[in-house]
Order: structure tokens, then C-alpha cells, then sequence
């Protein structure tokens, strides 16, 4: 008798430990969880920041200055090249206007855009040069609004 | 009281209220731009008064960006300027009023304003808005 109940109970036992390791009906039911690809995509698109690691940092860093480097800066002559290209346009328009007799809209607009590159010393001579033949009456001032 | 006596009081309250609304000294300055020929010219003005001048074509106006300024004056059809790309001045230009006095002074062989002068005062007319 004792052996049947000890047969019983091995045989509970069994059925008790198949149940709980059987996944529940929600769990069956349950949302899949994202592919791989959608998970992957996520995460390129927003990645969180809190989530950046140092060596994702030393990366990012690393491939700004990689880039950087490979950008050839301007050689020093062709900064002063430049500067003196615009020193020279601005002189032209000047020249130009008084040339012509007329200090137009134009004529001001296309200097005030290279002005804040002009040397001072240039610009005075310029501006000199532009406004004493405002007083004298070489240059008529036909401009909308400010001189300059 | 007389009818008389009644219409003196109107008149004297009236025209106290007609010099109240007036109150405080008020000067003309004038609009005045210095003969050519003396190696510097300068003119001197009101804002205010320029704009009013029966000379349609009187103008008087300063500016300035970040590296030169400059003033206009027309009187008469003249046309006379003046430029600065001198820090100092620049700031003067730049504390000019609608409603305030000028005087700027510039040199008839280099153009460039060698002395401005922003004033503000209650004597000044001011802008008509």
C-alpha cells in the first residue's frame, strides 16, 4: 500500500513540475518581440545617450579629428592672396563709380559687402578718395536711402 | 460781473493754457553749412528743424556700421559729407537723436569728419511723429 502511494506522489510530483515549466497562455500570446533589422535601425536612428559607452566617444572623436586632418588647410599666402583680392575689388568699385560719376545702389551695396574685410588704412584712403569727389561734384550720390 | 469782466476771464484763462502747453525755452538753431575755402567746413543743425525747412531738398543725416560712419548735409542743392572710420567718432555718430543738435567738422582736402558733436536738449525742436 505504502508502495502505491509512494508511486503516487512521484507520479503528482511529475505532472506538478511539467505544468509550471509550460508557458502560461499569455506568454503565448504575448507581442512578438522586434526582428533583428527593426531593433538595429532603432537604435542607428536614436541612439540613447546614456547609453554611449567611453570607447563609442574615443571613437567619435577619433574620426572627427581623422576628418579634420585629411582637410587641407589654407596655406598662409593664399589667406593674404585673398585679403588683397578683396582689398582690390573694393578699390575697383570706388574707382568705378568715380569713373563713371554716379555712386549708385549698386556701387554701395557691392562694397559694403567686402568693407568689413578692408584694412582700415585702405579703407580711408578709399573712402577719402570716394567722398572728396562727393564734395566736389564728380560723383552725384544717386542711392536710395544711406550712402553707404 | 459784467458781460466785460467775464470775457477777460475766459481770455486770461485761455491764455494761460496757451502758455502752459508751451512751457520751457525753446531756441532755433538753424541749419547752417560753413563757405568752402578755409581748409575745413562744418555744418550745424536741429534734426528736427531740417526736416521743416521750406528747402524740399535739405537733408542733414549721419550712420555708421561696424568699421566706418559718415554724414550728409544738402542745403541750397549742395551736397557736402564727411567720413570716419576713427572709434572715437564712430561713437559720437552713433549717440546722435532725432530730436538732437549737431555739429560735424570735416576736412575739405581728406573728407573725413575730424569732429562731431551730438547734443540733446529740451531747447531743441522735437521730431514731429
Amino acid at each position: 500500500m505504502s508502495r502505491r502511494i509512494a508511486i503516487a506522489l512521484w507520479a503528482a510530483s511529475i505532472a506538478a513540475a511539467v505544468m509550471i515549466a509550460r508557458p502560461s497562455a499569455e506568454r503565448v500570446t504575448a507581442p512578438a518581440a522586434p526582428t533583428r533589422e527593426v531593433a538595429r535601425e532603432a537604435r542607428v536612428i536614436a541612439p540613447p545617450a546614456d547609453r554611449l559607452s567611453r570607447e563609442d566617444v574615443r571613437r567619435a572623436v577619433r574620426e572627427e579629428m581623422a576628418a579634420a586632418a585629411r582637410t587641407p588647410a589654407p596655406a598662409g599666402d593664399e589667406i593674404v592672396d585673398d585679403a588683397n583680392e578683396v582689398v582690390a575689388e573694393a578699390r575697383t568699385i570706388v574707382r568705378g563709380a568715380i569713373d563713371a560719376g554716379r555712386w549708385t545702389d549698386a556701387s554701395r551695396d557691392q562694397l559694403r559687402a567686402r568693407m568689413v574685410f578692408v584694412p582700415r588704412a585702405e579703407l580711408d584712403a578709399m573712402l577719402s578718395e570716394l567722398f572728396v569727389a562727393f564734395n566736389a561734384g564728380h560723383v552725384r550720390a544717386d542711392v536710395r536711402g544711406p550712402l553707404l | 460781473m459784467t458781460k466785460k469782466s467775464v470775457a477777460l476771464a475766459v481770455l486770461a484763462t485761455l491764455g494761460l493754457g496757451a502758455s502752459l502747453a508751451t512751457a520751457g525755452a525753446q531756441d532755433q538753431f538753424g541749419f547752417y553749412i560753413s563757405a568752402a575755402g578755409q581748409g575745413y567746413r562744418y555744418a550745424n543743425g536741429a534734426f528736427a528743424e531740417v526736416r521743416s525747412l521750406p528747402d524740399a531738398t535739405a537733408f542733414a543725416e549721419c550712420g555708421t556700421n561696424a568699421s566706418m560712419g559718415f554724414c550728409s548735409f544738402v542745403q541750397n542743392g549742395e551736397y557736402s559729407s564727411c567720413y570716419t572710420t576713427n572709434p572715437a567718432t564712430l561713437d559720437a555718430i552713433r549717440g546722435m537723436a532725432g530730436d538732437g543738435y549737431f555739429s560735424v567738422q570735416w576736412s575739405e582736402s581728406t573728407a573725413e569728419c575730424t569732429y562731431v558733436l551730438q547734443y540733446t536738449s529740451s531747447r531743441t525742436p522735437t521730431k514731429a511723429h
